[in-house]
């Protein structure tokens, strides 16, 4: 394998700030526990427990956003046939979802654009 | 003078260089050398201790120091000709003090990925470095190469890759040779276990290197 790709692939210009023998010397300290603060800081200059924690969070994106994010919700009563609770309970048990989200991301679907044709064709539905 | 060898990689045949300079100038320049032995591994103390063994080999002086050793080496520098430092194989204490005062420094490094991996952080120290000592003179050493013909494309690359980063090459390189290893354990140089083999031209086309390059004084590399 060549070793041609690990050639510095651009030329830095920013100055380097000016620092004094024994903040150089020092820095080494804060090399060691991964916190440089003169060498080397910009590539490594963050806590590795803040990268770790930000992986994880990103790793359970979908679960940590619908808890972040929670919009305040109250109670609503609607009438639905018992075909259609049956049908929402069936569909709670099977997704393991709350009957409410089952119908909140119904309704979220059926807000966007290009379901609103669906819509329309649900709206001309002759089930009571 | 001081020269300090030193890296963040271990491994790289950093004790071994130090070990041959220090015999070179004892020897070739009549010089008297002190070597600072700064790795808790000892390999140069040790080193000496089995040299000190023989009364007929020139006698080099070692001292072991750790740590904020700036005044130490500034100080020591007033009583010898060439004062060899050799730093572990790590971004510590006592290596960017000797760098905070060495005239040159000089880094050993395989062509193997893993050693060229550390060029970037070792840039970043010695252009530092070079704001605080502007006299630094800095070499990049392509260490313990393969000898075969089909590896010389691995030695330029890595020479390659090392020059991107605005620091010298040497243009002497050294192979990996048993007999490098075989000196060591008696307490030997290269130069004095055989010194017309290969490995004895390869160490004074090193020094020679270094001290034929002109001293600096500016604050940054060109």
């Amino acid at each position: 394998m060549s070793l041609i790709d690990l050639k510095k692939s651009s030329v830095s210009k920013a100055k380097k700030k000016k620092v004094t023998v024994d903040e150089f010397i020092a820095d080494a300290e804060n090399y060691a526990v991964g916190k440089p603060k003169v060498v080397s800081s910009k590539k490594m200059n963050v806590d590795p427990a803040i990268i770790i924690k930000e992986q994880a969070a990103e790793a359970d994106w979908p679960k940590n956003r619908s808890k972040r994010s929670k919009p305040p919700k109250r109670h609503s009563t609607f009438t639905l046939s018992e075909e259609a609770i049956a049908q929402l309970n069936l569909l709670s048990k099977e997704s393991k979802l709350a009957k409410s989200h089952i119908i909140r991301i119904l309704v979220n679907e059926l807000c966007h654009e290009e379901q609103q044709k669906k819509l329309a064709r649900l709206l001309k539905s002759e089930i009571d | 003078m001081m020269i300090l060898v030193g890296g963040e990689k271990g491994g790289s045949g950093k004790s071994c260089l130090a070990q041959n300079l220090a015999v070179y100038f004892t020897r070739e320049k009549n010089a008297i050398v002190l070597m600072v032995d700064c790795d808790p591994q000892r390999t140069t103390s040790d080193w000496i201790q089995a040299r000190n063994t023989d009364p007929t080999l020139p006698a080099i002086n070692c001292i072991q120091l750790y740590g904020k050793i700036r005044n130490d080496l500034l100080s020591l520098n007033q009583h010898y000709d060439y004062v060899i430092i050799d730093c572990g194989g790590q971004d510590n204490l006592a290596l960017r003090a000797a760098m905070s005062v060495a005239d040159h420094v000089v880094i050993p490094l395989r062509p193997k990925r893993r050693d060229l991996k550390t060029v970037p952080h070792m840039e970043d120290m010695l252009s530092t470095c070079k704001m605080v000592n502007p006299k630094l003179l800095a070499s990049f050493l392509i260490a313990q190469c393969p000898a075969l013909p089909s590896q010389l494309k691995r030695i330029n690359e890595a020479k390659e890759v090392c020059s991107s980063y605005g620091i010298n090459v040497l243009k002497a390189v050294t192979y990996s040779r048993n007999i490098y290893d075989d000196s060591e354990e008696q307490g030997l140089s290269v130069l004095e276990l055989d010194p017309e083999g290969k490995a004895a031209k390869e160490m004074i086309a090193i020094a020679e290197e270094l001290m034929a390059m002109t001293p600096d004084d500016s604050y940054e590399f060109n």
